[in-house]
């Protein structure tokens, strides 16, 4: 647990965390933007920050977690992921729901509470574990013949899109019908439709 | 809403490739077309005009497209239009046996706001495959009018005329769906504050796209809306863990199958024709020898055909220009203008007009393949071995067709989908060795390696090959890096080509070769013959005239490749005009007939320098009906000068080369 902070400014690590990885530089703007608050009561947020050593920031430069900070926001974030898996997957709450209550529940909660939560979590999905999808099956894995349907898309932007528009959507059944003589591309079948798609852009099309 | 009756109704045409549009639009407009071509950098949009009773009405046909979301080239050209122009209904067109993805372009246009009428078409094919629709569900499901039709038989097109008209007049039904309480709360909250644009979509639309993250709207709007359109984005990508576009596709997708589990019908499941083909196409072992025999024939059947055409042309074009001179002489008009009429301008486009025949056939044998479905699985078939030279598996038509005439190989490459790919194909093409370039290799290895003439030819077509792979490889890495544009494609049913399209197809492709590289080429021969005749007073294409002094100029340039006298530099020069002109205007140079040549040539060049100059011929430039195209086609002159250096110096580099190799190996 993370005692010795508030709540928003474990919300402000969080944040800070998030920002860095969507994209390098960390600005005041930025951060402002994103909890949508004023400036002024950012700077001032991130003074109390700087004073407990959670980030370095050189005037008007950007914000940079030192090595506490960044243990502190990622604790936050994890607390916060199992929270939410626990309250979706194990309590079946509205997606909603659980993901205000994680946010509220994260900041409160003893690292005990935590440990014990994530062993149960663990333990408990792997009795599921029929349930859960198979990550590691991809469009190219299948067999000529075989069917599956459509868990996730992983593709970059564009071609996601492509293939979104395609009919390739999640819950979606796609037929592996056949492949070129080189065994690339592969011919599916989906949404009524036949498509040719590459080895190397099936295996952004992860199947149940 | 009335109109006044003297003002043009634009409709536009939308709908996913391959749903017959083109059909459409051509049974649309009828007889009275007037097809104007966009020279769009990319896929062209067209417009035809059509009267209807007291009506004008404009229909502009745009790019098949799956989505209107704007990620590829030919998307951006009809989501831009639907956004920017004015058009007065929509007509949406789409395959009555697939109705499922198609129907998803629709739902798009309809939360755009747009006004559309739906043409089912291709009805006919459905119901022989005993698919079932229930039209006035769709209908009330859409706010649509939709209508049944077979483009090809000008089925339905009076019908979908007069609802495109009554739509106009009609008010236009709110349309909107659902994505789940988050996303249409933020949907209307952004929808509140979106400043006004010029765009012509719903603002529920826009808000939709704004949070899709599309960067054409978001420079439209201000920076509060952008600043909400970002937190709201953020907020529910990490409530659903799945990004905005993945959950609006699939809410989408959930809408149709809603409808369509009640509107369509489908009492045939047994295995269609379509598949049957495609077990023997695309079959592995013989999806691939099969297409080689298609291919072959497809060759065979363009040279035999062409050749009796190409020769009347030759034949035509010598007798005119006979007796326009024997003609101008009688009027008393000779010398320099009887010269600039006979000698340039019908012996230059004459030598462009030879072309004309395998053009129109080879064209026609690719439209047909094209029309029938069997090109999508070419494609699929060879996109593997194509990638490995850095190109997509729907360059290898294009290269094909460079064995016969390197112009409609730069035209064909405009079948492939990204810009990259079709600059790729269209700066490798000219390296293969066209039908053009023949006369002059059988001229040199006839004189000059008479025993092993064809080994050598086989050579020169494999360096042509050589240079063409290495060429995309090259500017891949150069130009285009990591950039790989994907290979995802629908394999359409197999289909009947109807001889409607395919002419119209064949007949726009000679035109345009007629009218574009006819005016490349006309200027041209003008410019050389003027070349060949100035200063006054001169010998014809004699060392004096400035094409003499042209080419006493560069040959210092080709000395070290074994040919630098003024002769060879000239004849290359005039070879831009068209390849097999190095070989009679080395005949005029020589003073020689063709015939001659052999036995004057070896008192010009050793076997070395032939085949520097071979290689030379080969590679030097691309001729200037290629240049043209390259030009057309890429939509830029820069492409064209870039292919004219590039190769001239691969040309010079590899002819010094084989030289100097050459005269080492003491030949």
């Amino acid at each position: 647990m993370v005692l010795s902070l508030s709540a928003s400014l474990q919300d402000y690590l969080e944040s800070i965390l998030d920002l860095r990885e969507s994209g390098g530089k960390v600005r005041v703007t930025d951060l402002a933007q994103k909890l949508g608050l004023t400036k002024a009561s950012v700077s001032q947020a991130l003074t109390q920050l700087a004073d407990k050593g959670l980030i370095k920031q050189e005037p008007y430069g950007p914000i940079e977690l030192t090595k506490a900070g960044e243990f502190q926001a990622k604790k936050v974030r994890a607390n916060h992921d199992l929270l939410f898996s626990f309250l979706v997957d194990v309590l079946g709450v509205e997606v909603q729901t659980a993901n205000a209550d994680a946010c509220a529940i994260e900041h409160a909660v003893s690292d005990e509470t935590m440990d014990k939560l994530a062993i149960f979590l663990d333990s408990y999905k792997k009795g599921e574990q029929k349930m859960e999808p198979d990550q590691t099956l991809t469009l190219a894995d299948l067999k000529v013949g075989q069917s599956g349907l459509i868990y996730k898309l992983i593709a970059p932007s564009d071609l996601k899109q492509k293939l979104l528009d395609m009919g390739l959507i999640k819950g979606a059944t796609v037929l592996l019908q056949g492949k070129a003589p080189l065994g690339d591309p592969l011919e599916v079948v989906v949404q009524g439709t036949k498509l040719s798609i590459r080895n190397n852009e099936a295996i952004y099309v992860l199947i149940k | 809403m009335s109109r006044d009756a003297s003002r043009e109704t634009v409709i536009a045409l939308v709908g996913n490739p391959n749903t017959g549009k083109t059909s459409l639009f051509n049974a649309l407009t009828g007889s009275k077309q007037h097809v104007g071509n966009w020279p769009g950098v990319t896929v062209e949009k067209k417009e035809g005009f059509i009267q209807h009773k007291d009506r004008k009405i404009r229909l502009v046909d745009l790019p098949g497209t799956y989505g209107l979301r704007a990620k590829s080239e030919d998307e951006k050209i009809a989501k831009n239009y639907l956004l920017d122009a004015e058009s007065d209904v929509v007509l949406c067109v789409c395959d009555s046996t697939n109705i499922e993805r198609n129907l998803y372009l629709l739902l798009q246009l309809r939360e755009m706001g747009k006004n559309t009428v739906l043409a089912l078409n291709m009805a006919d094919e459905a119901e022989k495959k005993g698919i079932k629709i229930d039209v006035d569900l769709i209908n009330e499901s859409f706010g649509v009018t939709a209508i049944k039709t077979v483009a090809t038989r000008k089925q339905g097109t009076k019908e979908l005329l007069q609802a495109s008209l009554l739509a106009e007049s009609q008010k236009n039904e709110d349309f909107a769906i659902s994505y789940g309480e988050v996303i249409d709360e933020a949907l209307s909250d952004i929808t509140k504050i979106i400043p006004k644009t010029n765009l012509r979509s719903n603002l529920r639309y826009l808000a939709l796209r704004l949070l899709e993250g599309d960067s054409d709207i978001e420079k439209l709007v201000d920076e509060k809306t952008l600043t909400l359109t970002a937190k709201l984005r953020e907020k529910i990508e990490k409530l659903y863990d799945d990004d905005i576009s993945s959950l609006v596709a699939e809410a989408r997708y959930k809408y149709l199958s809603s409808i369509i589990q009640k509107a369509i019908r489908r009492t045939n499941t047994e295995v269609s024709w379509s598949d049957k083909l495609d077990r023997i196409f695309t079959h592995k072992k013989l999806g691939i020898p099969i297409f080689l025999l298609i291919m072959f024939l497809v060759f065979q059947l363009t040279n035999t055909l062409s050749a009796p055409l190409v020769e009347w042309i030759e034949n035509g074009f010598a007798y005119l220009s006979e007796i326009t001179n024997t003609a101008l002489t009688n009027v008393g008009i000779d010398g320099v203008w009887s010269s600039l009429i006979s000698d340039g301008i019908i012996a230059g486009v004459g030598s462009v007009l030879t072309f004309l025949p395998q053009i129109a056939l080879l064209f026609l044998g690719i439209s047909i393949l094209e029309d029938t479905g069997y090109m999508a699985r070419v494609t699929y078939l060879m996109d593997k071995i194509m990638q490995s030279m850095g190109l997509s598996g729907k360059a290898f038509i294009p290269m094909i067709l460079g064995f016969g005439c390197n112009v409609t190989a730069v035209m064909a490459s405009r079948t492939l989908e990204t810009k990259e790919d079709r600059i790729l194909s269209i700066l490798a093409n000219p390296f293969i060795s066209c039908s053009a370039r023949l006369p002059v290799y059988v001229l040199f290895t006839g004189a000059f390696f008479p025993k092993h003439q064809g080994l050598v030819l086989f050579l020169i077509y494999l360096l042509g090959i050589i240079m063409a792979i290495f060429t995309s490889w090259l500017f891949k890495k150069i130009l285009f890096k990591g950039k790989s544009s994907p290979l995802v494609m629908e394999l359409p049913p197999y289909r009947l080509p109807s001889f409607k399209n395919t002419w119209n197809q064949v007949a726009g492709r000679v035109q345009t070769f007629l009218t574009k590289a006819g005016t490349v080429i006309l200027g041209a021969s003008v410019i050389i013959w003027a070349l060949a005749t100035l200063p006054s007073g001169v010998e014809y294409a004699s060392e004096a005239s400035l094409l003499g002094r042209i080419g006493s100029l560069i040959a210092p340039l080709f000395s070290l490749a074994g040919f630098g006298t003024w002769q060879a530099a000239a004849a290359l020069s005039f070879g831009v005009l068209a390849k097999e002109v190095v070989v009679t205007s080395l005949a005029v140079l020589f003073s020689t007939s063709e015939a001659g040549l052999p036995a004057i040539l070896p008192m010009h060049f050793t076997s070395a320098s032939a085949l520097s100059f071979m290689v030379m011929s080969l590679l030097y430039m691309p001729c200037a009906a290629t240049l043209g195209a390259i030009k057309r086609e890429t939509g830029s002159r820069k492409w064209m000068i870039l292919s004219m250096v590039y190769s001239l110096v691969i040309g010079l580099v590899l002819s010094v080369l084989v030289y100097q190799v050459a005269i080492r190996l003491g030949w």
